[in-house]
């Protein structure tokens, strides 16, 4: 049984109190023509908006709990970009950032605190299970949303003020899937995944679809929960069927350990891995195990424009370290914001809205992109593969 | 024949921890719901130690030392105190509750709630393969460890003056008493012996996985009283057959049913075990009530 689930088992039953009443006096915001920012129209001057008081940006992360790895980085990404914006001049920004603890009772508390802090728009939150919980709330509450790292069918379908900046795996999967089969003659693959993650659980079925595609076979279909820590039994039963390739649909918490135990036990196979599997943290958990292994990305150090450039040049000046892909999309998404309240010069939401809509052919640290007219990004997938223990594109 | 050392291997872990659980019951007809935290304290410590560079021998004597400090702490201030005071069953069990509130609240602030690990490739990665089973050095030092204290400890309770101290006061306190045996530092040997072994089975725990995390006790809490209710409470050999049962359990459901009733499944064999003999496996005691 997972420990996240149990510990928000225990604190769900306060919070669905708090959190009914939230999505009930968001629900009556909604009806009414009310934003839930305060808006403030600015004056343009010289091409260049002008706004008296401080744009407040909301952002909610799981920087602690079993999702902290992917939650530091996007902290990061976020306060980068708030400095950056402000060494511009214009419009100044300031960033309200919170931490759902990677639970999504907090998650959905976390948005209702930044909606009542009037924020124009809340970048976030990490994982998907946390956003279907704390989208729709918002949304009714007219208040922006930008999603970074939420990979799921579906986010961006969740209403007019949800946006989302990060490559859904309906585009990533097949993309690494058909690298892989090209790479390693790939005929019948093994497949493990975390069925108590809903982001894990959808790469799951694309994997199957995506083999189906691709006239792959699928041999073994093993499945665990978040925060179990011992695979040996599915990855026996996974063993036994020789394939060609063991395909993992996991959080890098759960998939970091797979890898290690898969090696382990001497399964020498290629890997193939969903959008959780591309971490740092695979890495630094799994090691040279982790050597080989192949996922689609929204994002690589090595994408050589301008934007992702300068990107990484303030990131490195910053930190003192190489970003991975959530630092990027988190910046990606602040720019976005940024350029909807410039362009509108104004603080109000549904005006921001209506210029977040209207982005196209974007220049930004992730690459060039569009929002189609759900609000879904639009762009082609890269795929990497680790190699001396670094992600690089895959060839 | 893979799964059943996977399952014997998981299985040996928790043996050694619901041996812990079975020591205090057996002295005291009392149950420590403290225990987990030896646990997860264990593998805290244990991994601390290692990151500071020790080897690993000093990373184990860390976690029983740590181990013997919860073990004293529960006797000096929880145990000890309410015995005294003619305590009812029920007193200690909570009191117990009670202290691992406290330890866990410490770990929280001290360890923080993040997943930590040891450095990737800190241990040899050699494998051998017997017959078509393969087994890892880890696995073979964790099982090992684990099944040889076990024999140890059953060892020490038959032949030395301490265990027939042990068996003395569990069977009748105040003869015992009479017979000039020191209860109190029996008891007190006792509860330093339990969470010692508690914490040796969390730092195995995290060797084996390869992880440190708050809740770890938590999650093998139920596996280890489960444990020790199907292998008879009070009996040593008892729980490690036990925790062995359930590590099967455990596997045989993930492999044959789904990963998803793996739980459930490990307490409908407790049901199974309670339904047909209902004081366990080993014991010889009539079924006790808790």
């Amino acid at each position: 049984m997972s420990t996240p689930q149990r510990s928000a088992g225990r604190r769900a039953v306060k919070l669905v109190g708090v959190a009914a009443a939230a999505a009930l006096t968001l629900a009556g915001c909604g009806s009414s023509s009310d934003t839930g920012a305060s808006s403030e129209k600015g004056t343009v001057s010289g091409g260049k908006c002008e706004l008296k008081d401080t744009v407040k940006i909301g952002a909610v992360f799981s920087q602690t709990g079993p999702l902290a790895a992917y939650g530091a980085s996007q902290a990061k990404g976020a306060k980068l970009a708030i400095k950056e914006f402000n060494k511009e001049g214009g419009v100044k920004y300031e960033l309200a950032i919170e931490d759902d603890t990677s639970q999504a009772p907090i998650g959905v508390a976390r948005f209702k605190k930044l909606v009542d802090e009037k924020v124009v728009g809340i970048v976030g939150p990490t994982s998907s299970t946390i956003a279907f919980a704390a989208m729709p709330p918002t949304n009714a509450a007219k208040v922006n949303v930008v999603a970074v790292s939420n990979t799921a069918p579906g986010i961006a379908e969740i209403g007019d003020y949800v946006f989302r900046v990060s490559l859904p795996e309906t585009t990533q999967i097949p993309a690494a899937v058909k690298v892989a089969k090209a790479k390693d003659n790939i005929k019948k693959v093994g497949l493990i995944y975390d069925q108590s993650d809903a982001a894990s659980k959808a790469g799951h079925d694309l994997f199957v679809q995506a083999f189906k595609d691709e006239g792959i076979e699928l041999v073994a279909d093993k499945a665990f929960a978040s925060g179990d820590v011992d695979f040996s039994a599915q990855l026996t039963e996974i063993k036994k069927t020789h394939p060609d390739a063991i395909v993992i649909a996991s959080l890098a918490e759960e998939g970091g350990p797979v890898i290690s135990q898969a090696r382990k036990m001497g399964i020498d196979v290629p890997l193939i891995g969903n959008n959780g599997m591309n971490s740092p943290q695979i890495i630094k958990i799994a090691g040279s195990d982790a050597n080989g292994l192949i996922v689609g990305s929204a994002w690589s150090p090595s994408l050589d424009t301008p934007e992702n450039n300068a990107f990484l040049a303030a990131y490195q000046a910053e930190y003192g370290a190489a970003p991975d892909q959530f630092a990027p999309q988190v910046y990606t998404a602040m720019l976005t914001l940024k350029s909807a309240v410039d362009s509108a010069c104004s603080t109000d939401a549904t005006k921001v809205r209506d210029e977040l809509a209207k982005l196209s052919d974007f220049k930004a640290p992730i690459g060039t992109f569009s929002f189609d007219k759900i609000g879904d990004i639009q762009q082609d997938a890269l795929v990497l593969q680790i190699e001396d223990g670094k992600y690089v594109v895959a060839e | 024949m893979q799964q059943i050392v996977n399952g014997l291997f998981i299985g040996s872990v928790y043996g050694l921890f619901a041996v812990g659980y079975t020591l205090v019951f057996g002295v005291l007809k009392q149950l420590n719901l403290a225990h987990a935290m030896s646990f997860t304290w264990g593998a805290i410590a244990g991994l601390w130690t290692f990151q500071k560079g020790a080897p690993l021998p000093a990373a184990f004597l860390a976690a029983v030392g740590t181990g013997m400090i919860i073990g004293i702490l529960l006797d000096k201030f929880i145990f000890g105190p309410l015995i005294r005071r003619g305590d009812s069953h029920l007193s200690g069990l909570v009191a117990s509750v009670g202290l691992s509130l406290v330890l866990s609240a410490i770990a929280l602030a001290v360890f923080g709630a993040d997943t930590e690990r040891f450095p990737a490739d800190a241990f040899p990665d050699k494998r051998f393969t017997v017959g078509g089973v393969t087994f890892t050095v880890v696995q073979l030092a964790v099982a090992g460890t684990a099944i040889g204290l076990v024999l140890l400890l059953t060892w020490t309770i038959k032949s030395t003056k301490y265990g027939r101290g042990l068996r003395a006061v569990s069977e009748n306190v105040d003869a015992a008493r009479i017979l000039g045996i020191n209860v109190q530092r029996i008891t007190l040997a006792t509860f330093a012996l339990s969470s010692a072994l508690g914490a040796i089975a969390g730092m195995l725990f995290a060797l084996a996985f390869n992880v440190v995390y708050l809740d770890m006790g938590a999650d093998v809490e139920l596996k280890g009283i489960a444990a020790m209710i199907i292998g008879g409470l009070g009996s040593v050999p008892g729980a490690l057959i036990g925790g062995l049962i359930i590590g099967m359990a455990e596997v045989l459901s993930i492999t044959h049913i789904s990963s998803e009733w793996k739980d459930g499944i490990t307490f409908f064999v407790l049901f199974i075990v309670l339904l047909v003999r209902p004081q366990g496996i080993l014991s010889r005691l009539p079924g006790r009530e808790l």
